[in-house]
């Protein structure tokens, strides 16, 4: 285990220099430069700042001056955010989305399993329609719509939460609902269709045959193989949820971290691109590390072919 | 079951134990109170006494930085004006005297020494002539890299200064004593004191900028107040709250308001909502779809934001559009089709359809504008489609074609907003309908790359605005073949040659004269052509008075700013 540990963790470490490595090169590749707005700067004021930032000296330099900054986890100044470092950015605004994520998160996932359990135990009655059609709607309509309904019913007709902003717990509820929801109609489709497809397996009607009562065998033997083929899944929805979400971000006005990411690859600030990039780079390869080892102490049948 | 249920428990007890170690911006009374304002604020009107502190929260554009040599942002510029003290402040009328009391300057117009008065910092500590000095060098020092650098190049030796080939000793900036700072300029000129207005010339402490280094500006805690207002909270891109600074000189008779928010809100229904629910005073910046919604709140600033350009490079991307490109009667021909008012109306509502270089709020010599006083022969503001059918058939004889289906494929180079691309699509449509011209294909790239396409001329065609100039000739120097918004896409030797004797010309009358033939060179070339103004659309509730832009577009004004809700 140990030798099979080191190895996944020098893999991760050579997929994290790649990311960087690629990432610093393709986005130089991109013609243009961090100063352009949608209002024409002189010339000459541009010079000044990429000489002073240091963006006409030759690429290898640059190259190897972020790989040294890198290396001592400094991802280095904002080009359009001048005196931020991209590190404070981070530690500023990624707690922020990540609170965001995680309550949706927290309220989508049990929320997920237990409707599709609950439509699979009644497959084909109401109840499984009315679910079913649920998860339908949240899947298919856009989150900006969402939002924007939530917004008008709970914030302006019944005052009950704030329109937007991210001040207090309430100002925190439409937009989790709001991110929740699309999430918990997609996993209470797949969990329904995973229910339906272990109802039918040997195993449970040996356990029926042998008299256990319908609770148990859910439990212990319908959810628990149910749920196995959704843990890779699992850990790579934490890092997309924590990634922040953009559209919600920007809509309820909430000072995370998805508006960066978006703004600026198109801005082309590209300490700030890189910073993003290896930050998440490093979080999506722990966290597929981690669910690799999660993955082999739940299922036993893995843990047998190791 | 019961496990499930208590797995749902469980996550409840995690969010609410999540709630009390928040992230939350703010949690002042401001944002507590955020959430019962909306329905409280109906009864507390009128009940408020005078004697409260007026607060005004406002939706606008955030600052990037506030470092002020680093800076290039016009959103960073409301910020400075709160903040900070020039020598001058600009208002509602032009410019008005601030840290300086008075000033003389000598009889050749070269040498301006500025009598400052006594005034301190938020911290109690004197400005002094030496911050005003201090900042100036930073602004001009080769290795600050700063974009505002070229502003100050009218100083004696400022631009040799900063090109590295001067010392600072050399520079027209001396420090004579504590209150009198003396510039001398290369040469003279009348705009001297409105450009120390609009530009961020703020006085700076050496000791704290070098201390801080890097992230000068960056927060509150990296930055020191001289103006009305300080800092007492900044979520970048977030919110923003300046409390009003009791040593401020003139804190007595002028910014009544005790604090000011600024929020940062992307979402333009978000905005309208957040207006229309109470929970902000202001919006500085209504889109076009809220225009009718928001009539009654709505004013409109006209022109005073920049022009829009469409630039048409007459070298061409590839030889055959560069042959086609370079003949004038051509370039004319696209120019008379454009029907601005329609193209206008259809896109934007709010800005103003636009043919002129000089825009209409320059000051002439008898008391009128400029744009009255000295006029030109420019495209009618609705088109003239029977001219430009005239100018076409020229053109086409002229390059040996016979029919506009003979004409090269030519590029129009734009990004990818929906307000670029409609108006860019509205173009080529009217050029189509009117000259029938269907060889013009628009190329979308992200900005950046759209405008590193700009800076190195690859493009046929191409939109994209300009902030105004302050002066008539300043927003003509831009445009001489190698100025800053002109690589060469056009030459015209007259043109140069007019503009070099406008910059030495001291007799106003002559200056102005000139200045007319030049534009109407420019307006004949057809290669830069101006197209419309940009207008400022902002919001502001019925109990909020004197907040608006100044005559010269600078940014907002808060000096008589009052809410009596």
């Amino acid at each position: 285990m140990g030798k099979y540990i080191l190895r996944r963790l020098i893999i991760s470490l050579i997929t994290i220099w790649l990311i960087a490595t690629c990432s610093f090169f393709l986005l130089r590749l991109l013609p243009g430069n961090p100063f352009a707005t949608d209002q024409l700067l002189p010339t000459e004021m541009v010079e000044q700042l990429m000489d002073y930032y240091g963006l006409n000296d030759p690429l290898w330099k640059q190259y190897l001056t972020f790989m040294q900054n890198l290396l001592h986890g400094n991802f280095g100044t904002s080009l359009k955010y001048a005196g931020q470092s991209v590190n404070g950015i981070i530690a500023e605004k990624f707690p922020i989305s990540a609170q965001l994520g995680l309550q949706a998160y927290i309220l989508s996932l049990p929320l997920g399993i237990l409707f599709g359990i609950l439509a699979a135990r009644h497959r084909g009655k109401a109840l499984d329609y009315s679910l079913v059609g649920f998860s339908v709607l949240g899947v298919s309509v856009p989150v900006f719509i969402i939002a924007s309904l939530l917004q008008y019913i709970f914030a302006i007709k019944l005052e009950i939460f704030p329109v937007a902003q991210w001040k207090s717990f309430w100002h925190t509820i439409l937009p989790t609902l709001t991110l929740s929801l699309g999430s918990i109609a997609g996993r209470t489709r797949t969990m329904r269709t995973l229910m339906l497809e272990v109802i039918s397996e040997d195993y449970v009607k040996t356990a029926k045959a042998k008299g256990l009562s319908s609770p148990q065998i859910v439990w212990r033997h319908q959810i628990r193989n149910a749920i196995i083929p959704m843990i890779p899944n699992l850990g790579m929805e934490i890092v997309g949820i924590l990634m922040g979400s953009f559209v919600v971000e920007q809509i309820f006005a909430i000072p995370g971290i998805g508006a960066y990411f978006v703004k600026s690859v198109t801005s082309l600030d590209y300490t700030m691109t890189l910073g993003l990039t290896v930050f998440f780079g490093v979080f999506v390869v722990g966290a597929n590390f981690i669910i690799d080892l999660i993955y082999g102490l739940v299922d036993p049948r893995i843990r047998v072919v190791k | 079951m019961k496990r499930i249920l208590a797995a749902i428990s469980a996550s409840i007890l995690a969010l609410t134990a999540m709630a009390g170690c928040g992230t939350y911006t703010s949690d002042d009374n401001a944002s507590s109170s955020a959430l019962t304002s909306s329905g409280a604020s109906a009864e507390d009107s009128g009940s408020q006494s005078a004697s409260e502190p007026m607060t005004f929260t406002f939706i606008g554009g955030h600052p990037v930085t506030l470092n002020p040599i680093l800076s290039q942002s016009s959103d960073d510029g409301n910020s400075f004006y709160l903040l900070e003290s020039g020598l001058f402040r600009y208002n509602e009328n032009g410019v008005q005297n601030e840290i300086c009391e008075n000033y003389d300057v000598s009889e050749d117009g070269l040498t301006y020494t500025f009598h400052l008065r006594e005034a301190n910092w938020s911290d109690g500590e004197p400005i002094t002539a030496e911050q005003f000095a201090y900042t100036l060098q930073c602004f001009l020092s080769p290795d600050m890299g700063s974009p505002s650098a070229s502003t100050y190049y009218d100083i004696l030796n400022a631009e040799a200064f900063n090109n590295g080939s001067a010392q600072w000793e050399e520079v027209g900036v001396a420090v004579l004593d504590d209150q009198t700072l003396e510039i001398t300029l290369a040469e003279p000129t009348d705009d001297f004191i409105l450009t120390l207005a609009t530009s961020g010339l703020i006085p700076l402490r050496q000791d704290f900028v070098e201390e801080q280094g890097e992230s000068f500006g960056s927060s509150i805690d990296s930055l020191q107040y001289s103006g009305p207002y300080t800092l007492t909270e900044w979520t970048l891109d977030s919110s923003i709250t300046f409390t009003k600074n009791p040593e401020y000189w003139n804190a007595e008779n002028s910014f009544p308001v005790e604090t000011i928010t600024l929020l940062k809100v992307d979402d333009s229904n978000t905005a309208y909502s957040m207006f229309e629910n109470g929970e902000v005073d202001a919006l500085a910046n209504v889109s076009n779809q809220y225009l009718d919604a928001l009539a009654d709140y709505i004013t409109i600033e006209t022109g005073a934001n920049g022009l829009m350009y469409l630039w048409i490079n007459q070298n061409g991307m590839s030889e055959d559009a560069g042959k086609v490109l370079s003949n004038n009667n051509f370039r004319l021909a696209l120019n008379y089709a454009l029907d601005r008012e329609a193209t206008v109306n259809a896109i934007t509502q709010v800005d103003t359809p636009y043919s002129r270089l000089t825009l209409p709020f320059y000051d002439g010599l008898n008391g009128g504008s400029f744009v009255e006083e000295y006029p030109v022969n420019s495209v009618p503001l609705s088109g003239d489609i029977d001219k430009a059918k005239e100018y076409l058939a020229t053109a086409l004889e002229e390059l040996g074609l016979s029919s506009v289906e003979e004409l090269p494929e030519l590029h129009f180079v734009t990004w990818d907003t929906t307000s670029q691309k409609l108006l860019c699509e509205t173009m080529i449509d009217q050029w189509k309908q009117n000259l029938g011209i269907t060889s013009i294909q628009l190329d979308q790239y992200p900005i950046g790359t759209a405008i590193g396409n700009y800076t190195s001329n690859e493009y046929d065609l191409f939109a994209i605005s300009l902030s105004s100039s302050l002066t008539p000739w300043d927003a003509l120097e831009n445009f001489v073949n190698g100025g800053d918004y002109n690589a060469g896409i056009w030459s015209n030797e007259e043109y140069d040659a007019l503009v070099a004797q406008i910059q030495t010309e001291t007799d106003k009358a002559k200056k102005y004269e000139l200045t007319q033939q030049a534009e109407q060179i420019l307006l004949d070339g057809s290669c830069i052509i101006p197209f419309y103004g940009l207008s400022t659309a902002y919001a502001t509730q019925s109990y909020v008075e004197g907040f608006g832009l100044g005559g010269l577009g600078a940014g907002f004004l808060f000096d008589q700013l009052t809410v009596q809700k």
